[in-house]
């Protein structure tokens, strides 16, 4: 796949981007406290004892919520724009919209990253991933209007004629170059932008095998996950969609 | 509503020729990556425990400002950086006494529907009822509006105008596509458009 440089868009439709990595051994409860307690000046608030319900899981029978309850910390900043999740079996890093840009994310997680290895050194990985979120608001003048996906994504949904579509969900895995892989899920969502339809992109690239043990390296993967990233994001979306995100912000 | 006409040869998914090789039982398929719910959609669904009044009102907050967030790419970054005052300002521990209200999430997004209509809004004197729901206050010279945001897209007015030595008071309640209408039929509108100041 051709590496694709990042448009600066005026209004990106990425409503959340996050960094995540699995770990091969979960985390002893004093050792997410010292990585708490290491990582606290960096953020606002520290969340304890958080109990989150995480998984949602694909299964035979459709789309079924797995409920994982796992307890640990989370951590915002003020304005709850970056956030740390340090769990027993994973640590994460989310920005939330507007997205100030890969770096910051990046920087973000390698703190969290490199502190979890300074108390936990010896943990290995299972799995190297990051997703990003994006929300296409498409405008339309009332509720009646019709939106034909093809124009704004580059998928194909072929339906028999005369059916009534009120909603979609598509779900793709890709196998991309040097064993990474990405799950791409488009459906459509609430709107939360009054007189539009939404419709979500959501890509979540990902590499669990022949995974590396080296800091650098681990880290090095990650930045190869921001190319493949981009380069997906341009080729699934068309100039529609390039045109609506960069509308002048009133 | 969404539709897709017959896609063009370039938009069609091409399945491998060697599709046995594919693992359909989808239980076995490569796991998302587990976002917390509460960072997505859902902040309902964290769960933490003891709880005082500050680290609610810090989830409240962070609650709203995640909805901000929702519609961040639609306003300017003063619009947003303004909420998020007004927001720790209405929800500080200091003013804050044990029992009273949060702010209703719900009611909160029908006021950021509200702003994404009128992008050129000025700002408005937010304040939160007992119930939980914001409202809204314009004062111009013709006179005060008062919009309660109420959840899923409804909404409450009271307008009170000066004609004439005499004060006229109305009340609307609906959906925000008749607070649209209601507003635009009685020129309302204008009271709390953003006045674009000429440049020197």
């Amino acid at each position: 796949m051709s590496e694709v440089i990042p448009i600066p868009y005026k209004r990106p439709p990425l409503t959340e981007a996050v960094i995540e990595l699995r770990l091969s051994k979960p985390l002893e409860d004093k050792e997410l406290k010292k990585i708490v307690e290491k990582l606290k000046e960096r953020y606002f608030f520290i969340h304890e004892n958080v109990v989150m319900d995480v998984a949602t899981a694909l299964t035979n029978s459709g789309i079924r919520q797995q409920t994982k309850m796992e307890r640990g910390f989370k951590l915002e900043n003020a304005d709850t724009q970056s956030l740390a999740i340090i769990m027993p079996n994973s640590i994460l890093a989310s920005a939330l919209a507007p997205y100030q840009g890969w770096d910051k994310l990046f920087a973000d997680f390698s703190e969290i990253f490199k502190t979890t290895r300074k108390v936990s050194d010896s943990r290995g990985i299972t799995r190297i991933g990051a997703r990003f979120i994006n929300r296409i608001d498409i405008p339309v003048s009332d509720e009646t209007s019709s939106i034909n996906i093809a124009d704004y994504l580059n998928v194909g949904l072929h339906l028999p004629q005369g059916l009534h579509c009120k909603g979609y969900e598509l779900y793709v895995e890709l196998a991309l170059d040097e064993g990474f892989q990405a799950i791409v899920r488009t459906a459509s969502a609430n709107p939360t932008v009054a007189y539009t339809a939404a419709t979500i992109l959501d890509m979540d690239i990902f590499i669990d095998k022949e995974l590396p043990v080296k800091e650098e390296d681990i880290l090095d993967r990650i930045t190869k996950i921001r190319h493949l990233k981009n380069s997906l994001f341009e080729q699934f979306v068309t100039n529609a969609s390039r045109a609506l995100f960069n509308r002048e912000v009133a | 509503m969404f539709y897709c006409y017959q896609p063009s040869e370039q938009h069609l998914a091409k399945i491998p020729a060697n599709v046995g090789e594919i693992d359909h039982d989808a239980t076995n398929r490569p796991q998302n990556i587990d976002i917390p719910k509460d960072i997505t959609r859902d902040r309902a669904s964290i769960i933490t425990l003891d709880e005082n009044l500050e680290e609610r009102l810090f989830s409240n907050r962070s609650e709203l400002k995640v909805l901000i967030s929702q519609i961040a790419m639609h306003i300017s970054s003063i619009a947003r950086q303004d909420l998020f005052k007004q927001i720790d300002e209405l929800l500080d521990a200091d003013g804050f006494s044990e029992g009273e209200s949060l702010i209703a999430p719900k009611s909160f997004s029908t006021f950021l529907k509200f702003l994404t209509l009128h992008p050129q809004m000025r700002r408005a004197a937010l304040t939160m009822t007992n119930m939980g729901t914001v409202g809204g206050t314009w004062r111009t010279e013709a006179g005060k509006l008062y919009i309660e945001f109420l959840p899923y897209g409804k909404y409450r007015t009271s307008v009170s105008r000066k004609e004439n030595d005499e004060t006229e008071y109305l009340a609307h309640e609906g959906s925000l596509k008749k607070l649209h209408k209601f507003l635009s039929d009685n020129n309302f509108s204008s009271w709390f458009q953003r006045v674009e100041t000429p440049a020197p």
